[in-house]
């Protein structure tokens, strides 16, 4: 990884795209609760 | 652990160099260790920010009587006092150690998401200093608790779109921490190293990361109407227009318990790891307390309304939460009795992260007790809203959440600085911390169940003896955590070389990489037996 940009720990392209699966859905998640659950009020 | 794994250092290719100079390394970093690092400072920080608003309220109460402010900034005073040691000081601490300490402890070469915990990390003083800058506006800061409640809060003046968007740049920033944690866990294990052989700081805070990504988002939609009702013309929590202020009141606590275990988790974590270091024995029951603590996570969901049993609601309201609450006794004592069963039997030693632990250990229990107590519907229409809640809270929060934050600076002090502290020093700051965290709170039980409320700037002459007590306690405590400044810079600077492993042989991978650790650790995975 010397000479990346980052010291993005990324060993090879599979976990990279785990890694940025698991984060997607989890960011996802968290958006989906925040206006889903005002919505509930809204409803 | 160190027995199981095998990390060879001079293949690391990456610890011949070191980290970037100047204000960029800070600026721009992207290394779990440097942010790690920024998280603590700001931690620290923002203890004696905190700290400096508690010495106004302890000066207030020190007598009857109106002394030194008016009763509108000493609810300000109550009100950022609170939101800054809960947002500003004890989570980014546990955030600090989660970044040095979990990638160390998986054998992962950093985070898996370096650039957003860079932006995790600076996103919190920005929303700290704007938090702080509502003392400056018309209206002063909020002074309606760190609850927020509505309307209460609605009466806040220019500094309530301040306090509101700076809730939620604090809550951003936990949450992309909460999922850069999760997915590290996740995704950069080192092979071998399965779900339940992870050690108990990993544990804690993969299930506390969990937690804020349930509750955060909640809060924040709380307080998002909060401001849709004050500029918008909604009126969620407005009755006059079809709302419910006490709707509000539900929103908050369905974020604020599980917040305190979000607290409170990781400093079990920190525990769980000291006490067999110094026990010489493994955990007792490690696989037990995984389940306990997950167990406590689930709870933490289904209990938030014993927080408000005189709001007035339904008999099988009050008896669910009654019981909800109780039922967390049960998974907590089994981590209390594994703690205690690791040391049963142990070659024990007393430095000062044991001292620490030990302190958690005890008065921890003590706050939990009180916690039970007002778990009890009926009593607790005896002591809700007064300072038998307020000595309950800091219980659980000072000698538990920040002592066991304490002992974990001290345990891992060495591996970060390559030096040891200085070991008097540390145990002179625990015995001074011990006796005034005891000689801050422990009177306000008395002061609470003989009738004095909370976050009044007044009281009757009854309650003068007591709160004296309490007042010098927490001017004796404040000061002394200086020492803790004193004795961090001094390792910073020198001090008696740490070997590798600092303790006698502490179970752990960060205790196989050198002291202090490299800039980059196990850029080759350690392989896990």
């Amino acid at each position: 990884m010397s000479g990346s940009r980052t010291d993005m720990p990324t060993r090879d392209d599979e976990l990279r795209k785990s890694i940025r699966r698991t984060a997607i859905v989890l960011g996802l998640l968290a958006l989906a609760w925040y206006f889903g659950f005002m919505a509930l009020r809204l409803i | 652990m160190s027995d199981t794994a095998t990390h060879d250092h001079d293949s690391d290719h990456h610890g011949d160099h070191g980290p970037p100079k100047g204000w960029r390394r800070w600026v721009f970093s992207t290394n779990h260790k440097d942010i790690g690092t920024m998280y603590l400072v700001f931690a620290l920080v923002m203890l004696f920010v905190g700290g400096a608003m508690s010495f106004v309220i302890r000066a207030e109460l020190f007598q009857p009587g109106l002394q030194f402010v008016n009763p509108d900034f000493f609810n300000q005073m109550t009100t950022l006092h609170a939101l800054i040691m809960v947002f500003g000081m004890i989570m980014p601490a546990f955030a600090g150690f989660a970044n040095w300490m979990i990638p160390m402890m998986i054998g992962a070469p950093d985070m898996a998401l370096p650039r957003m915990n860079n932006w995790s990390f600076w996103i919190l003083p920005f929303a700290g200093v704007m938090l702080l800058s509502t003392l400056f506006m018309e209206g002063g800061a909020p002074a309606s608790g760190w609850t927020l409640y509505p309307p209460l809060v609605l009466q806040t003046g220019n500094g309530f779109p301040f306090a509101m968007f700076s809730v939620h740049l604090l809550g951003i920033s936990s949450i992309m921490a909460a999922i850069n944690i999760i997915v590290t866990i996740l995704n950069l294990r080192a092979p071998g190293m399965t779900l339940m052989k992870m050690p108990m700081f990993v544990w804690t805070w993969l299930i506390t990361a969990y937690l804020l990504i349930a509750v955060m988002p909640v809060l924040a939609g709380g307080v998002t109407m909060l401001i849709t009702d004050q500029f918008f013309g909604t009126t969620f929590f407005q009755a006059a227009g079809g709302g419910d202020p006490v709707l509000f009141q539900h929103i908050f606590w369905f974020f604020g318990h599980p917040e305190v275990y979000i607290i409170i988790l990781p400093a079990f974590g920190i525990v769980s790891h000291i006490i067999p270091a110094f026990s010489r024995k493994p955990l007792f029951g490690h696989d037990a307390m995984v389940y306990a603590v997950a167990g406590i996570a689930f709870l933490s969901f289904i209990v938030w309304a014993h927080h408000m049993f005189t709001v007035g609601m339904p008999l099988a309201g009050q008896l669910f939460f009654m019981m909800s609450t109780t039922l967390i006794a049960i998974p907590t004592a089994v981590k209390v009795f594994n703690w205690t069963a690791t040391m049963w039997k142990g070659s024990l030693s007393f430095e000062t992260p044991m001292l620490f632990a030990l302190g958690f250990l005890f008065m921890f229990t003590i706050g939990g007790f009180s916690g039970l107590m007002l778990a009890i519907a009926p009593a607790d229409f005896q002591y809700h809203d007064s300072y038998f809640v307020v000595a309950h809270f800091h219980y659980v929060l000072v000698p538990g959440a920040l002592f066991a934050a304490i002992a974990g600076a001290y345990y891992w002090m060495p591996k970060w600085t390559g030096h040891m502290y200085d070991e008097k020093l540390g145990k002179v700051h625990f015995w001074l911390s011990t006796i005034f965290v005891n000689l801050t709170f422990f009177p306000q039980h008395f002061v609470g169940l003989a009738g004095m409320p909370r976050r009044i700037p007044d009281y009757s002459t009854q309650f003068a003896d007591f709160n004296m007590i309490s007042s010098i306690g927490a001017f004796g405590f404040g000061l002394s955590q200086l020492l803790l400044v004193f004795i961090i810079i001094k390792c910073v600077r020198g001090g008696e070389k740490a070997t590798a492993e600092v303790w006698d042989d502490p179970p752990g991978l960060e205790w196989t990489v050198p002291s202090p650790a490299p800039h980059h650790t196990f850029d080759e995975p350690p392989v896990i037996r």
